[in-house]
């Protein structure tokens, strides 16, 4: 649309008495129930000028996510700006050195700072009754001043201006509102107490600093600014607007002066900031946590969606059944058959982490979430052995006639009761191509029951069996399939291959 | 009543409206029925902006079956509190994974006229505002009292809330210290 349009659409509304809000979404990564949401509003911008808040908005995001952890993070990040024009163009006190007639009532010099950009009580009002009205699940509100004149302001609103510095203005003040950090400042002001907070601290001894994890043991504490530290995290003295006495966890990070790095401990606070808000899960399947099985040998199917990151590395997924981590089950989503477990209830869970470095201290655990399925299973085959011989009897009994006795089918997952499908056979077949072809046998099951042992054997004259090294090769063990080969390859004479099932003893 | 500035209101909506539709970057939601958010606004400052128009509700969720809930704007001037306006809200709402601990938090709770409990929730107090250094001559510069600040409160909209109590909640300080009331402020029961 025409700028010059909507300037004087904008200009004839707001002479008709009405000042107008529109919302624009700058950057949309999904739900806002499920995304940190940045909200930036226009100050001092008159409706002419308004066009050029979103570049402004835009050169602001794009700092702070080129930056660390928000680099990382920016896909779990919703951006949204609305823009509301002002009668004046600027701020009070601002680069003109006069007074404007602004939408947030913003200034400079109050209350007696030259760089101190603020709103006042009305300003703040408006601020939030606008997002109240378009985002009311806004996180990070950030008011940008369109004024070129260096400042800014912390608060539950951050406020920074158009000047060349402002998208680092806007970093550091999010570090205030977002993140809770303090600032690293350690200029005296006399009347301001500090407080502990996540880089700061009054705590001298090595062992009870808050942020000790990321202090080597190389590292003196306290730390002296020598420059040999410059990029270490220690405890240096001097901070949150204190001389003597407090101290930050670097020498010199962005919560002390802009155009800095973040500092370990500070992306931390960040990380941990972000999975305060949202968790490391995205969706999960089923979504009704309690599922009751009746029948047996279900087919059971979880599955969970990780938030996925801007940055590798991937947040890991392990699944554990009753509790129990299953080995090598590291994918998305995870079946198993409802006999796996028995009768009674039970539990599947998948615990997704994000494996950051950013991150060493999470005594909450806000990096990770697990979700547990509980299922109520009945009529299901038995667990064990020693309870699948009380119900069905004696190991060598073949109810069904078929060939298949009930000690082989229970270590495959079958169902005593029911003849077997010619789909739950053990079948051979061959690999390999001709000098280097081999026999193999394949057992598919549903169960790897772990009370008796699965074993392939070798034979030339069906007397002498072997199995293992020099006889047999494993070629699949998973828990629905063993396949193994003949270790001699085919054309040396007759060869035959087995399945034996035994009893693992008690 | 003057009608022009209604008129040329209707025509500048009108004609936004037609041009939404080549402004890629506008939401597409200007001729949705997305839910109106502001349902309600007691004792308010001021009115607010007209709206033109609103964010569309996740995929999926229609606007009504988006949770409601009761913010609660108070001007917090160091320990004293008075309530600025209260406003019904409509939105995509999260319970946050993680309380707000340490010094400085605010324990906000609706509390019925027999001092029942009906809802609470724990907020970070208005934090002071950051002296940003000058990156030029290193800033040095005096400090002064931080002038009051406006917070916000969201709590589920509740029967019968007689009053909004603030307490200075310690709970999650090291030693942990009982909370102490800072503020009862009367609510309208309407």
């Amino acid at each position: 649309m025409n700028p010059r349009l909507i300037s004087f659409l904008l200009w004839l509304t707001v002479l008709s008495g009405g000042a107008q809000s529109t919302l624009f979404t700058v950057q949309n990564n999904g739900p806002r129930s499920k995304r940190i949401n940045f909200v930036f509003l226009s100050e001092g911008y008159t409706a002419a000028q308004l066009p050029t808040f979103a570049g402004h908005v835009n050169t602001a995001i794009n700092y702070l996510f080129s930056r660390e952890p928000w680099q990382r993070y920016r896909s779990f990040c919703n951006v949204f700006r609305i823009e509301i024009a002002s009668a004046q163009s600027g701020t009070d006190n601002g680069s003109a050195g006069t007074t404007a007639t602004t939408y947030f009532n913003s200034g400079f010099n109050t209350p007696g700072v030259t760089q101190l950009l603020t709103i006042d009580s009305t300003g703040q009002n408006r601020a939030y009754a606008l997002m109240n009205t378009h985002v009311p699940e806004y996180d990070v509100p950030i008011v940008i001043v369109n004024d070129t004149k260096y400042g800014g302001s912390g608060g539950n609103i951050s406020i920074t201006s158009t000047n060349s510095s402002s998208a680092q203005i806007a970093e550091h003040e999010i570090g205030h509102s977002f993140a809770g950090l303090a600032d690293e400042y350690d200029n005296d002001y006399p009347g301001y107490t500090p407080s502990e907070k996540p880089n700061n601290t009054a705590v001298t001894s090595r062992n009870l600093i808050r942020w000790r994890s990321w202090i080597a043991a190389s590292t003196p504490v306290p730390t002296p600014e020598n420059g040999a530290f410059g990029s270490a995290v220690g405890l240096f003295e001097g901070s949150m607007y204190r001389t003597v006495g407090q101290y930050r966890p670097h020498d010199n990070s962005l919560m002390r002066n802009l155009n800095r790095p973040t500092g370990a401990v500070n992306s931390q606070q960040f990380v941990i900031s972000i999975y305060g808000q949202v968790s490391p899960v995205e969706s999960y399947t089923p979504a009704n946590l309690t599922r009751n099985v009746t029948q047996s040998l279900q087919t059971l199917e979880f599955s969970v969606a990780p938030k996925i990151p801007s940055l590798s590395p991937p947040l890991t997924v392990e699944w554990r059944m009753d509790g129990q981590t299953v080995s090598g089950a590291t994918a998305t989503s995870f079946s198993l058959l409802s006999d796996m477990f028995g009768n009674g209830s039970h539990t599947v869970s998948a615990r997704v982490k994000d494996p950051t470095a950013y991150v060493r201290d999470d005594p909450a655990d806000l990096l990770g979430e697990t979700i547990t399925w509980t299922l109520n299973l009945s009529g299901q085959l038995p667990e064990t052995l020693a309870k699948w011989r009380t119900a069905y009897g004696p190991d060598a009994a073949n109810p069904t006639q078929d060939g298949y006795p009930n000690l082989i089918k229970y270590a495959l997952g079958l169902n005593p009761t029911q003849s077997i499908a010619s789909n739950q056979r053990a079948y051979g077949g061959t690999v390999g191509n001709p000098p280097a072809m081999y026999q193999t046998l394949t057992v598919p099951r549903h169960l790897l029951r772990s009370d008796v042992s699965y074993l392939v054997e070798v034979s030339s004259d069906l007397t002498s069996w072997n199995s293992g090294a020099g006889h047999t090769v494993p070629l699949t063990d998973t828990s629905t399939e063993l396949k193994v080969r003949d270790a001699t390859p085919m054309g040396t004479g007759r060869r035959y291959l087995r399945l034996k099932i035994s009893a693992a003893p008690p | 009543m003057k009608t022009w500035p209604v008129l040329i209101a209707l025509l500048t909506l009108l004609i936004l409206w037609w041009q939404a539709g080549h402004d890629p970057e506008k939401n597409a939601s200007v001729s949705h029925a997305a839910p109106a958010r502001p349902l309600v606004s007691q004792p308010t400052a001021e009115s607010p902006p007209s709206l033109t128009e609103v964010a569309p509700p996740p995929a999926g969720i229609t606007g009504e079956d988006l949770p409601r809930a009761r913010v609660y704007r108070l001007l917090a001037d160091g320990e004293q509190f008075s309530l600025q306006a209260v406003d019904e809200v409509q939105g995509d709402f999260r319970q946050p994974r993680a309380q707000p601990a340490g010094s400085g938090v605010l324990s906000c709770r609706l509390v019925s006229d027999k001092s029942g409990l009906l809802a609470s929730t724990l907020v970070a107090a208005p934090v002071i505002h950051c002296n940003v250094l000058d990156p030029v001559t290193g800033g040095a510069v005096t400090y002064v009292r931080p002038a009051p600040q406006v917070m916000q409160i969201r709590l589920p909209r509740v029967e019968g809330a007689d009053r909004l109590e603030i307490h200075a909640d310690a709970s999650t300080t090291e030693p942990a210290s009982p909370s102490r009331l800072l503020a009862s402020i009367p609510l309208d029961a309407k």
